[in-house]
């Protein structure tokens, strides 16, 4: 069966984050903040989150 | 979005298809590119076939605007590529199809126009003796080549882009390049131009409705 979520994935918008990305090549950060109708500095954490755990 | 909501397996799953769905749906072309070379095709079929038929010429050959049009088309293509915010993974594919495409029917116009001189020649010599040999004799044949290229790319990118216009643009340029096979000349120009119409003119006006209706919802969005 499958793995269990990475718990880096387990907040809603990291998760969201991911799964956009995983469908791009290439993603500038206002499409994020659109799909996700994040807030830029909410957003902008969650990103750095995801980049110290290299997943961007 | 709360950013540390825990989620269970199934709001997980949901999120994950929501958004993957949200990035599909992102990619809008602006069909501008698609409604020029879709109108320059057609009209340079068109103005060939009037020659013809009214046995008249232009003072110039009307098949350059396609090299007239390159130019806009850079410009489109640079002024796309800074508004486009995300970049899909079969894009860099797409380009290369369509560059690759516009280096084949500058491969196969050469061809034919060499091919057309010689064919001239033989034709000078062989019509005093048999009574026969027109000109336009040779250009009977290219047609359906050139249909055979322009739904090369229109269909790939139809359905990479799953978007079905293009895709059945693509096959029509196939139909009529079948038909072409066994049709006279201006049937023929009929034929690419009805091609060039519903390959690129018309998708591209689709795209550019889908496209005006996505950046009205982005505007909504924002406020």
């Amino acid at each position: 069966m499958f793995k269990d979520l990475d718990p880096i994935l387990h907040s809603q918008l990291r998760l969201a984050v991911m799964s956009l990305l995983i469908s791009v090549k290439e993603a500038e950060f206002t499409f994020l903040k659109e799909q996700t109708n994040a807030t830029a500095g909410n957003l902008s954490v969650q990103i750095q989150k995801l980049k110290e755990a290299n997943y961007i | 979005m709360e950013q540390e909501k825990k989620l269970s397996q199934q709001e997980s799953l949901h999120l994950i298809t929501m958004m993957i769905n949200k990035a599909k749906e992102s990619y809008h072309d602006t069909g501008i590119g698609a409604i020029m070379w879709g109108a320059v095709i057609a009209t340079c079929s068109l103005v060939r076939l009037s020659e013809i038929h009214f046995g008249y010429k232009l003072p110039f050959d009307i098949y350059l605007l396609t090299l007239v049009a390159i130019i806009p088309q850079i410009l489109i293509s640079i002024r796309e590529k800074k508004e486009r915010k995300v970049k899909s993974y079969d894009d860099p594919y797409l380009d290369y199809i369509w560059l690759g495409f516009g280096i084949s029917i500058f491969l196969l116009i050469l061809i034919c126009n060499n091919i057309f001189n010689e064919w001239g020649a033989w034709t000078d010599q062989y019509k005093p003796v048999s009574g026969n040999g027109n000109s336009y004799g040779f250009y009977e044949f290219v047609g359906p080549l050139f249909l055979m290229l322009y739904g090369m790319p229109t269909f790939i990118t139809g359905a990479a882009c799953r978007f079905k216009p293009m895709l059945w643009g693509g096959i029509f340029c196939w139909i009529c390049c079948i038909a072409a096979i066994y049709t006279t000349i201006k049937i023929d120009l009929l034929l690419t131009a009805a091609s060039a119409v519903f390959a690129w003119l018309v998708p591209g006006v689709i795209m550019e409705k889908e496209y005006r209706l996505y950046k009205k919802q982005q505007a909504h969005l924002d406020v």
